[in-house]
């Protein structure tokens, strides 16, 4: 397997949505960097090379985590002012 | 002549089993030792790793809302690397080993669809994610604190444990037997027979009107992937004994073959569409075509080249004769 799932991760962890639609290239750009920085942080750090796809695997669940529940939090948001603007829900 | 064609692409499996008849002709005719029964029953031993894994992307795949899972090959590495060191290092009985290896596939499995049906985290993210953690894990457990830091395969193990992958009935190998052959008739039943597997398709082909016929999605789509991943551990578990050696990296270049398999056997990468019997010729196709590739001479480098135009070839085939048919 080449770099072809890693590319994957840096573009999600940058915030592209797989869903399509939203994403940014500076995202992706930062993604790749904060990737080759954990990587290159690990090995500085004496972190065997071996847990490195533990990191990457956790550090991808946990952001993209946030970035849905940030996201909900912003529907909801809309949903509550458009319900109290008589809009009725969702 | 026009009537017959259509026929043929109407139907998938027609579709499949005529493609079948020509390569198997073709690679009769033309490689030297192909049709010969020890070659014939060799092949199908290398089809029951790639079978599974491919069996498992096609449950996961079919059960929609961009089912996917890329971390098929990493629970095989690792349940193949748990049932080896268990055995090989650590000593313990293959009646305890293998089962732990199976469970460990099935774990990983439910928390890859755990994390999919309540997180709402996409499929390709958390499979993504969770490769990387399990291919990690193989790593890491491969380590064997005696020889160094670094990562070491595991075989040696006693001559019962070959059995699954070596030893044949009939000239049959007996994984293909007696794991492979019953697992797929196991699944045809369950998809076809049994209520699960008719609220998998709906599931797959619309989750909303699923959900609203009282359909629990989200528990169906966590035994989709928790299936996955025993089916996965089973494909460890059978290649260990068959190359005689647990690797953690055995189950990395599977992952794309699996998924390609899938969609060629028919298998809609949108979900609620494709059948077993497709996925097992599609199966049957690829590996008839490694192997006669392999008998020829021919380089592994150009070989994916050759799968990957013929694979393209064939569904290009596909969708311009229906796109033709609907005019």
């Amino acid at each position: 397997m080449g770099l072809e799932l890693e590319v994957i991760a840096a573009v999600v962890l940058g915030g592209t949505s797989i869903m399509g639609g939203k994403g940014t290239l500076i995202g992706s750009f930062l993604g790749a960097a904060l990737l080759g920085i954990v990587q290159n942080g690990m090995v500085l750090l004496n972190i065997p090379a071996l847990t490195e796809g533990l990191v990457t695997g956790l550090l991808i669940i946990v952001s993209v985590l946030i970035d849905i529940m940030r996201a909900r939090g912003y529907r909801d948001s809309t949903a509550r002012t458009i319900g109290s603007l008589g809009g009725g829900s969702q | 002549m026009k009537g017959i064609v259509d026929r043929i692409i109407a139907d998938r499996m027609i579709f499949l089993s005529v493609l079948f008849v020509l390569f198997f002709i073709v690679l009769s005719v033309f490689v030297r030792d192909f049709f010969t029964l020890y070659n014939l029953t060799n092949m199908t031993q290398y089809a029951v790793e790639l079978g599974l894994l491919a069996l498992a992307e096609t449950f996961v795949i079919l059960s929609g809302g961009g089912g996917i899972d890329l971390s098929v090959g990493a629970m095989m590495s690792l349940s193949a690397m748990l049932i080896g060191v268990l055995i090989g290092r650590a000593g313990v009985n293959q009646a305890v080993a293998i089962p732990a290896g199976l469970a460990a596939g099935f774990i990983m499995g439910l928390l890859n669809g755990i994390l999919v049906a309540y997180t709402l985290i996409p499929a390709l993210i958390v499979t993504l994610a969770t490769q990387y953690i399990y291919s990690s894990l193989a790593l890491l457990i491969a380590v064997d604190p005696r020889f160094g830091p670094n990562p070491m395969p595991v075989s040696n193990f006693n001559d019962a444990f070959y059995f699954v992958g070596q030893f044949r009935i009939f000239e049959i190998p007996f994984q293909v037997l007696c794991i492979f052959i019953p697992i797929v008739i196991i699944l045809l039943l369950f998809l076809n027979r049994t209520s699960f597997g008719r609220r998998l398709y709906g599931v797959g082909s619309n989750e909303t009107a699923a959900l609203f016929s009282g359909i629990n999605v989200k528990r169906t789509r966590v035994w989709v992937y928790t299936l996955a991943g025993l089916l996965s551990a089973f494909s460890g578990w059978i290649i260990t004994s068959r190359v005689a050696s647990a690797r953690p990296d055995i189950g990395l270049s599977y992952l794309l073959e699996a998924i390609t398999i899938a969609v060629l056997g028919g298998v809609s990468i949108k979900g609620g569409e494709g059948t077993i019997g497709g996925v097992v010729l599609a199966l049957i196709i690829i590996t008839m075509l490694y192997n006669g590739m392999d008998l020829q001479g021919i380089q592994p480098i150009w070989q994916l080249g050759i799968l990957g135009l013929i694979l393209i070839g064939a569904v290009l085939l596909n969708t311009a004769l229906i796109a033709r048919r609907k005019i």
